[in-house]
């Protein structure tokens, strides 16, 4: 299967002059894996991922450990992002990163995705323009279709919000179970 | 051979104070070369006591980072600091008063630079809460990890070499270094009080700020704090008593560490991979292209020339006393005093054979002789001390200027001078007078 056969096309982008306030902002509203930085032709000039932000907006030197000695979080977050959202996207943007064509076979994305742990891979034409992305669940789906004739009925999520005893909790495993068996 | 060897000195020197190449690269190659050109032989480099790698330095380093890195998983300096800062009441000198102490003693019996990594980014965390200028903070922690690792034998690895090398034990230090050390830190404390003192204000509300921190998150290990705590003071209590039971500094600190191990409960492969590999095969390296050039008589020949111009006498080495001091502290300023003292050690054994006139190897007797301790403990405080000169004059000192770089407060070279410096000359003015009273005007 070819990358533009599995590739999706419906990305966010963002110039490179973008701010740190609309880049959070695009990733909080809009879910996307990572934003496209790109320049007028739509050549990919960076990637930012919502790591890239929670990196930049937390101090250099601390650790879980020691802002759990922090006593109003919300007051000390508020302070670290105030002083980091003009920061422009081409400041802090990941500028080295791995590539598809779109003639490129599913496979190979497979193992780049595995072999660099990367969550999401850009496509450019032979124009270095972007085209497209390949998620990792883009993957699956194709293993998924290609191997298995996956059940659709009997795939649901489970609302915990929901469960409020240990009852509730019994029942819902014993769904779970009864599912498997078919 | 003498002029290979020199060259290799010169060379593997040279490149190792440009940091154009990393200094444990250099200094195993120029150990290869001294091998290769079989100027020292492989038996000589691997276990001749003159001539060839000091394990006892080497596994005193291994087993004390070993220790250290099971330590560091508890959090315990980031709750000792945190409830400093609110002994303190939040009050911005007190605050680096005791920072500067918890520094010295911890860097006193752990490594300097593990200890300016731990309490770092809570002086910087303290300093955002407070909001004041980090960068008074974290230099005053660099000064206080060089002043107070000077104090004990495990304090530097200057120390621990000089130890190995003269046969000293734990106590001799704590008998004539600790005390210098209690002196020159209470005076530079003052000194910082005048500097410092009415300059930093900080709000009522910010100060509460630093009240409310809750410092019990920061364990995050009770179970292995107890454990790591316990080994600690029963191996600095082997410290104190090895001279007494004969054992080497490194049998006493490989036993805490290989018992610390066994009931850590942490995998070995996890913790051993922490211990700085590099700094370890940087002294093998380094020890083997001295080796090479003590060998061949470089050493022989430089202790000559430091004989012509201090004229050491069997029985009164002031000169000699005073000139390492400040040579010690000019050196270590500008290059890493692990090599200096790495040279100056063979160099000071060579003097004792000249001055004493020895024709066998020297004995206890000559090295430790009267005369010559307020040499060793010179070059000892020199080379320590020496580190605060400049912000590549020890390891703490770079440590702290790229954390302070990396969290938005830039220290300049000049801006570490401007603290460096006058602190430098301070100890070192401190140290002569120590040494010059306490050895030859009261001759204790």
């Amino acid at each position: 299967m070819l990358i533009s056969k599995i590739m999706r096309t419906n990305l966010v982008l963002a110039p490179p002059e973008s701010s740190f306030e609309t880049l959070l902002c695009q990733i909080a509203e809009l879910a996307p894996r990572q934003v496209y930085i790109v320049n007028e032709e739509l050549k990919l000039m960076g990637i930012i991922t919502g790591y890239d932000l929670l990196k930049l907006a937390l101090p250099t030197y601390a650790d879980a450990n020691l802002l759990s000695a922090v006593d109003d979080s919300d007051d000390f977050l508020k302070k670290h992002v105030a002083a980091v959202k003009e920061r422009k996207a081409h400041e802090f943007m990941v500028t080295e990163f791995t590539t598809l064509k779109p003639d490129d076979h599913a496979l190979t994305a497979e193992a780049i995705l595995v072999e660099k742990r990367f969550n999401a891979l850009p496509v450019l034409n032979e124009k270095d323009v972007l085209v497209g992305e390949v998620h990792r669940r883009d993957v699956l789906t194709y293993m998924a279709n290609l191997c298995f004739a996956c059940n659709l009925k009997k795939l649901e999520t489970v609302d915990l919000s929901l469960i409020n005893t240990n009852n509730d909790a019994s029942r819902i495993f014993k769904q779970l179970l009864d599912d498997l068996a078919g | 051979m003498f002029w290979t060897a020199t060259l290799i000195f010169i060379i593997s020197y040279a490149v190792i104070i440009s940091e154009k190449i990393h200094k444990t690269k250099v200094a195993l190659f120029g150990a290869a070369l001294v091998l290769i050109t079989k100027i020292l032989l492989q038996h000589e480099a691997f276990h001749d006591i003159e001539l060839g790698v000091d394990w006892n330095v080497i596994f005193l380093l291994i087993s004390m980072m070993i220790i250290i890195n099971v330590m560091t998983k508890t959090g315990v300096f980031q709750y000792v600091a945190i409830k400093a800062a609110k002994i303190a009441k939040g009050q911005p000198f007190t605050i680096m008063t005791i920072f500067a102490i918890i520094t010295a003693i911890g860097s006193a019996f752990l490594d300097n630079v593990t200890t300016v990594l731990l309490l770092a980014p809570v002086t910087l965390l303290i300093a955002e809460q407070l909001e004041v200028d980090p960068v008074p903070y974290l230099i005053t922690e660099a000064l206080a990890s060089n002043i107070g690792g000077t104090a004990t034998l495990i304090g530097d690895p200057p120390n621990i070499m000089i130890a190995s090398k003269a046969g000293l034990n734990f106590m001799d230090f704590i008998f004539h270094l600790t005390p210098a050390i209690v002196i020159i830190f209470i005076f530079w404390m003052l000194c910082w009080k005048v500097v410092f003192g009415k300059h930093l204000h900080v709000t009522e509300e910010n100060r509460n700020k630093v009240m409310a921190m809750n410092e019990r998150e920061m364990i995050k290990n009770p179970d292995l704090l107890k454990k790591s705590l316990t080994i600690l003071i029963l191996t600095i209590s082997g410290f104190v008593l090895h001279g007494i039971f004969h054992y080497e500094p490194a049998t006493v600190a490989l036993m805490g560490a290989a018992t610390l191990l066994l009931i850590s409960g942490e995998e070995p492969h996890e913790i051993l991979a922490e211990v700085e590999w590099p700094t370890i095969f940087f002294f093998i390296g380094l020890f083997i292209i001295i080796g090479g050039t003590v060998k061949v008589g470089l050493i022989e020949l430089m202790s000559q020339k430091m004989i012509n111009l201090t004229n050491p006498q069997p029985d009164n080495m002031l000169t000699l006393s005073m000139v390492m001091l400040w040579f010690s502290a000019v050196a270590s300023a500008i290059v890493d005093n692990i090599p200096f003292v790495a040279t100056m050690n063979p160099l000071l054994i060579d003097m004792v054979h000249k001055v004493y006139g020895l024709t066998e190897a020297a004995t206890a007797e000559h090295i430790r002789h009267a005369a010559m301790m307020p040499v060793w403990w010179a070059l000892a405080l020199g080379a320590c001390l020496g580190g605060n000169g400049s912000p590549i004059g020890a390891s703490a000192n770079v440590i702290v200027v790229g954390m302070s770089e990396k969290a938005g407060h830039k220290i300049t070279f000049v801006r570490f001078l401007k603290y460096g410096v006058p602190v430098t000359l301070l100890t070192i003015i401190l140290s002569m007078l120590y040494i010059y009273l306490r050895y030859y005007v009261l001759g204790w």
